[in-house]
């Protein structure tokens, strides 16, 4: 295995949480179609064009299906419109109209309702109508071989020092030694605070080494202008103030509850790794936070355990059980 | 039992005119024992302290804790001017809140109803996680106009600015 080599999606030693489109099964929605002989089909499309309702939201399924037939002949079939849209009466009044009616058979199929968003559902869902697939691994996470070890050292090391509570770190993925910029555990029964999770205390660390960074006295009043807190997004180049996280991995030794996971989309976080799942995180179990299409910052999340090895009994998850999420 | 007092509202939006004089997204919130004492203030601080988990609802929380047990909260409810967000609508299950009052929705973030249903959800039920009831809709157009001030105001520092016509303050603001 080379240096540079990008390792594949199905050798990563985790798996990425991803947004409920891309893990749903199928689902359908019906539509006419009618069996057509291959020298009418220009005909039949013509009138399915022009008289027909267009296909809505259906562009990913293709318009005639060909299926081969024992005799080796093939057979044609072409989706006319959705059901529902039209009557099949009327479908029929129109085609006698055109002169077509001898050329219609009206049938309802399902076909796939939404388009496929990854290999497996595409392979999975173009049994029952054939379906278009173009493969996007641009936005695929590129996990060379030493970030791969990075991070499952950066796992490891949280779930160690997260095995009596919970315990985050963020560190700084482009800086080629992966600095660790702050970390903290769960201090909930030291500080008899319900609030201090290792995610909230964490995110508050990086927010007191910017202080201190900008010689602010932690607790004191910063002086600042408008401009200063009114910049553009991050990518024009200042990160806006509050946006501290920007661009930062986040390792946890636990799945996040509602409120941590939200704090990392206020906070702007890059990326999240996890190691164990949890009753009521919020990052795969009950919630996808992370990729909820309502929320204005969307990361990446990235499992370490699956949730039916760790979920059922655990020493850890009896440790910490009770709380919710972390 | 929880009873809503106008006068709490009010105050919430005084403490979210601070936050505006003070270069924050303007929310404000004030904690109330017993339906009548204000035991916190708390306003948006992200800006300042260089961290955006500080929002209204957390400034005043950890005010009250410093002083208090968190069994203080049995009898104590949360007047904000905007729906909290998901973080807070979370912050606020695991402190154990009474009651929740806001002003107007939060569409993007919005916790208690807007986006997701985190103060009732009985899945989230926990030893340490209750769900509590929430009423929004208390002063609302306030609570909107305020923001929409905050952010004609931003747009118009902003090094680019947008169009003209997205900078004028609308004052109709459609029933929901
Ligand atoms: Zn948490
Ligand atoms: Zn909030």
């Amino acid at each position: 295995m080379s240096k540079n080599e990008i390792i594949p999606r199905s050798q990563w030693p985790f798996i990425e949480v991803l947004s409920d489109e891309h893990t749903r099964d199928l689902e359908t929605v019906n539509v006419y179609v009618t069996k057509v002989e291959p020298k009418q089909t220009k005909q039949v499309l013509g009138f399915v064009q022009k008289h027909l309702p267009p296909l809505q939201n259906l562009e990913h399924c293709r318009r005639v299906r060909r299926t081969t037939l024992p005799d080796s002949n093939f057979e044609l079939t072409l989706i006319l419109c959705q059901e529902n849209t039209i009557s099949t009466e009327d479908i029929m009044k129109r085609a006698s109209d055109q002169g077509l009616k001898e050329m219609i058979h009206i049938e309802t199929v399902p076909v796939p309702k939404y388009a496929p968003l990854n290999r497996t559902q595409f392979e999975g869902w173009k049994h029952l109508w054939p379906i278009l697939f173009r493969e996007d691994t641009r936005q695929d996470p590129k996990f060379r071989p030493s970030d791969i070890t990075a991070i499952e050292n950066h796992l490891k090391a949280v779930t160690t020092l997260g095995s009596e509570s919970a315990y985050a770190r963020i560190v700084d993925p482009t800086d080629h030694q992966n600095k660790v910029i702050a970390e903290a555990a769960d201090t909930r029964s030291t500080s008899h605070h319900p609030l201090h999770h290792a995610v909230m205390n964490c995110i508050d660390a990086v927010a007191t080494l910017e202080k201190q960074h900008r010689g602010i006295e932690t607790g004191g009043r910063p002086k600042r202008k408008v401009e200063e807190i009114t910049d553009g997004p991050a990518e024009g180049g200042q990160k806006k103030t509050a946006y501290l996280c920007t661009g930062y991995d986040i390792y946890i030794s636990h799945e996040p509850c509602a409120m941590c996971a939200m704090a990392l989309v206020h906070s702007r976080i890059g990326r999240v790794f996890y190691n164990i799942p949890t009753k009521t995180g919020c990052l795969g179990t009950l919630y996808k936070i992370h990729s909820h299409s309502s929320l204005n910052h969307h990361y990446r999340v990235f499992r370490k355990e699956t949730s039916s090895s760790s979920l059922s009994s655990t020493t850890t998850t009896t440790t910490l059980s009770g709380k919710e999420g972390l | 039992m929880s009873v809503y007092h106008e006068q709490f509202m009010k105050a919430a939006l005084e403490v979210a005119q601070e936050a505006y004089d003070n270069l924050e997204v303007p929310v404000g919130c004030v904690f109330v024992k017993d339906n009548e004492t204000i035991i916190a203030r708390g306003r948006n601080r992200p800006n300042e302290t260089f961290n955006a988990t500080r929002h209204a609802e957390i400034e005043a929380i950890d005010d009250i804790l410093k002083e208090n047990d968190t069994s203080i909260f049995l009898n104590t409810d949360l007047y904000v001017t905007v729906e909290p967000c998901v973080m807070c609508a979370s912050a606020l299950r695991q402190i154990g809140i009474r009651h929740v009052y806001f002003g107007c929705g939060n569409d993007k973030f919005g916790g208690n109803g807007s986006v997701f249903d985190i103060h009732s959800d009985p899945r989230l039920e926990t030893s340490e996680s209750k769900s509590y009831p929430s009423e929004g809709g208390y002063f609302r157009n306030e609570a909107i106009l305020l923001l929409r001030r905050f952010y004609v105001r931003e747009n118009d520092h902003a090094p680019a600015p947008k169009k003209k016509a997205a900078r004028i303050l609308k004052t109709d603001i459609p029933e929901n």
